[in-house]
């Protein structure tokens, strides 16, 4: 890292330094483009984020790719049901590395008001890495907004070598996330502990 | 004329795109995080806790009852009774809660919570900046994250703080009329059992001298 | 505006062996139903739609009635051995005892009718199966109105009505391999109750099953660790 003062020395001289790791992230965090991903209700605060009122694409979220391939991050808005989940995990299994997710909603997160449900997954952090997850029911476009912030700040804190280093530039971290099977009465397996690991609560 | 809707439509779309660039008006977004759009009174997002005074746990109103845990649809609040109790704004001893969670990955600002506490404790906050990389830590507040005072009530709802406050004074202030409507009874009927024994005696003492008056 | 008594003597008087009962709702709404016996069900509907003009199926729901444990008092005579002036004799004797039977329970469906063409309605008639286990069909009202269709795909999905006649009885919500019906009585959700923060009632015994589940897995797995491991309240 450069120091700050020296920085601004420089800058003062019209000498703009920085280093690869700044600038990489730097990169990836203002051009993040989500996929075309909403599920319910969370979905329409996701559109109106898109609208000329908040515009996400001041943030670098130009467009919102159909296709995951081409898309870096998937904003999961809505309530997951347990019949479609194997297909979440199936559409972020095929987004390239590097990718994100947001969990956008209550639902989303944990189930939200329908946790009881017969049908409801219990969050999608479940079987897939969350990198964000913003309450609310539904969040407000600038809740979403700002939780874009927080994953870019996220982004530009990653260092690039060592032991936190991201996915997708470590090889043995990488891999396909297993799709759950819908089985005879529930999703097997219910959850994939390499992922998800909840606390016990004693109550 | 053929075509006449599409060239309706195009000029609209021509208007607001050169309006864009020219005229404030058209230019309808809001440049979030530097600007943002002034909330209206009534805007909820997640319930708090509020406090009266300035130490956030002797003057928590509420009062562990409980009302709030039952009526909440998807029964994200959860409430441990305390053992002890301490006065309350009125002076009356109450139990407290020792425990108040409120889990807001469940919470969906319903605000039924709110409508159904007698005490006036629990109320609607207006912060949604709460996105978290942490989802079993951060998402749980406990009670001293909910707590906020009420200095913080009148800054988000002034018109219902100020209604909240004038309740709580109102009762406040019967229930004192009371306290001293009957510290009066009490006094009076003191002084009524003083005074029958002071009597018994004087009329003991009078019939020597009762003749002497016509 | 037909009362459920002149419905059912214009299907009487159509169809003379129509088993048609009326069903009291004693509540303030008094919203009284019709029962018709499956077996008449599709004429008694093709009657309702063509000549008294009920032309719009707006719901159909299932109910689950389980079955129920009744305590009936029974007058049982039997034999006695009594001492009769120290001579020891058989006496019939009759008492009264509380016997306990299980009633069968069902499954029923209900229909929601309305008429467009006259503004009427609504006109509400249950089906009852004949038990909860192995006899749980129905015939299908979907030949006489469309909108059953998808209705009763869901009771079947969610109940396990077996509807004789649909054109395409298969599960709606849940997947197809699924086994259970998740709106009836004894459904039991499957194991997720992992992480139940604020956990009240049938949430709470299901929470804590499972800790207890996953604490005697845990010890199986590592009993060398010892008695003194409290270390489940440390990682919340």
């Amino acid at each position: 890292m450069v120091d700050e003062g020296l920085k601004i020395e420089l800058g003062k001289q019209g000498v703009f330094v920085t280093t690869i790791e700044e600038l990489y992230n730097w990169g990836r965090r203002s051009s993040i483009w989500p996929m075309q991903f909403g599920l319910a209700c969370c979905a329409i605060e996701m559109i109106a984020t898109t609208m000329a009122r908040y515009d996400i694409a001041r943030f670098g979220a130009e467009v919102f790719r159909p296709s995951p391939r081409q898309a870096d991050m998937m904003i999961i808005s809505g309530t997951v049901t347990k019949r479609m989940a194997p297909q979440v995990v199936r559409l972020y299994n095929q987004m390239a590395e590097p990718k994100y997710v947001i969990a956008m909603g209550a639902c989303a997160i944990s189930g939200g008001p329908f946790k009881q449900g017969y049908n409801v997954l219990k969050g999608i952090d479940r079987y897939i890495p969350v990198d964000v997850h913003i309450p609310g029911c539904p969040p407000r476009p600038e809740a979403l907004l700002q939780a874009f912030m927080t994953l870019q700040k996220k982004i530009d804190g990653q260092h690039l070598t060592g032991e936190g280093r991201p996915r997708h530039l470590d090889a043995e971290a990488q891999g396909e996330f297993p799709v759950p099977v819908p089985g005879e009465h529930d999703l097997e397996p219910a959850s994939n502990p390499g992922v998800w690991t909840a606390p016990v609560v004693i109550r | 004329m053929l075509g006449e809707g599409i060239l309706k439509g195009l000029a609209e779309t021509a208007k607001n795109f050169v309006g864009s660039f020219v005229s404030a008006e058209r230019l309808t977004t809001v440049q979030y995080p530097e600007q943002r759009i002034a909330p209206i009174e009534a805007t909820r997002d997640f319930p708090f806790l509020v406090y009266d005074g300035a130490d956030w746990e002797a003057g928590m109103r509420c009062v562990a009852c409980q009302i709030c845990e039952k009526e909440c649809p998807p029964k994200c609040i959860y409430i441990v009774k305390s053992i002890d109790k301490k006065p309350d704004a009125l002076g009356k001893p109450q139990f407290y809660p020792a425990r108040f969670d409120i889990d807001i990955s469940v919470c969906m600002s319903c605000q039924i919570c709110v409508e159904v506490c007698p005490f006036e404790a629990i109320k609607m906050d207006t912060e949604f900046e709460l996105s978290r990389t942490d989802r079993f830590g951060g998402l749980l507040f406990d009670r001293e994250e909910l707590a906020k005072s009420n200095e913080h009530y009148h800054k988000i709802h002034p018109t219902e703080a100020a209604q909240v406050d004038a309740r709580l004074a109102g009762e406040k202030a019967k229930s004192d009329a009371k306290a001293k409507g009957a510290a009066l009874a009490a006094a009076a009927k003191a002084a009524a059992a003083a005074k029958p024994a002071v009597s018994t005696e004087n009329a003991a003492a009078k019939p020597e001298g009762a003749e002497i008056k016509p | 505006m037909m009362t459920v008594e002149e419905i059912k003597a214009a299907i009487e008087a159509a169809l003379p062996d129509a088993g048609v009962e009326i069903v009291c709702n004693p509540s303030v709404s008094g919203q009284h139903s019709l029962r018709l016996a499956p077996a008449q069900a599709v004429a008694v509907a093709k009657f309702l739609r063509d000549d008294l003009l009920f032309d719009y199926l707006s719901n159909v729901t299932g109910v689950d009635w389980p079955d129920k444990e009744v305590a009936e008092k029974v007058r049982v005579t039997r034999p006695v051995t009594k001492t009769v002036d120290g001579v020891e004799t058989t006496v019939e004797e009759t008492v009264e005892e509380t016997r306990k039977r299980v009633a069968p329970g069902c499954l029923e469906a209900v229909y929601h009718l309305y008429s467009v063409a006259q503004k009427q309605g609504p006109v509400v008639f249950r089906l009852k199966t004949v038990n909860r286990t192995d006899q749980v069909e129905l015939p299908s009202l979907t030949p006489i109105w469309r909108s059953a269709e998808f209705q009763e795909r869901e009771i079947f999905d969610l109940f396990g009505i077996v509807f004789t006649g649909h054109p395409d009885l298969r599960r709606l919500l849940m997947w197809d391999g699924f086994k259970d019906h998740p709106m009836r009585r004894d459904y039991v959700e499957p194991d997720d109750f992992e992480y139940e923060p604020t956990a009240h009632d049938q949430v709470l015994a299901r929470a804590l099953a499972h800790q207890a589940a996953s604490r005697t897995a845990q010890e199986a797995a590592a009993p060398a660790l010892g008695a003194g491991q409290e270390g489940t309240g440390a990682s919340q």
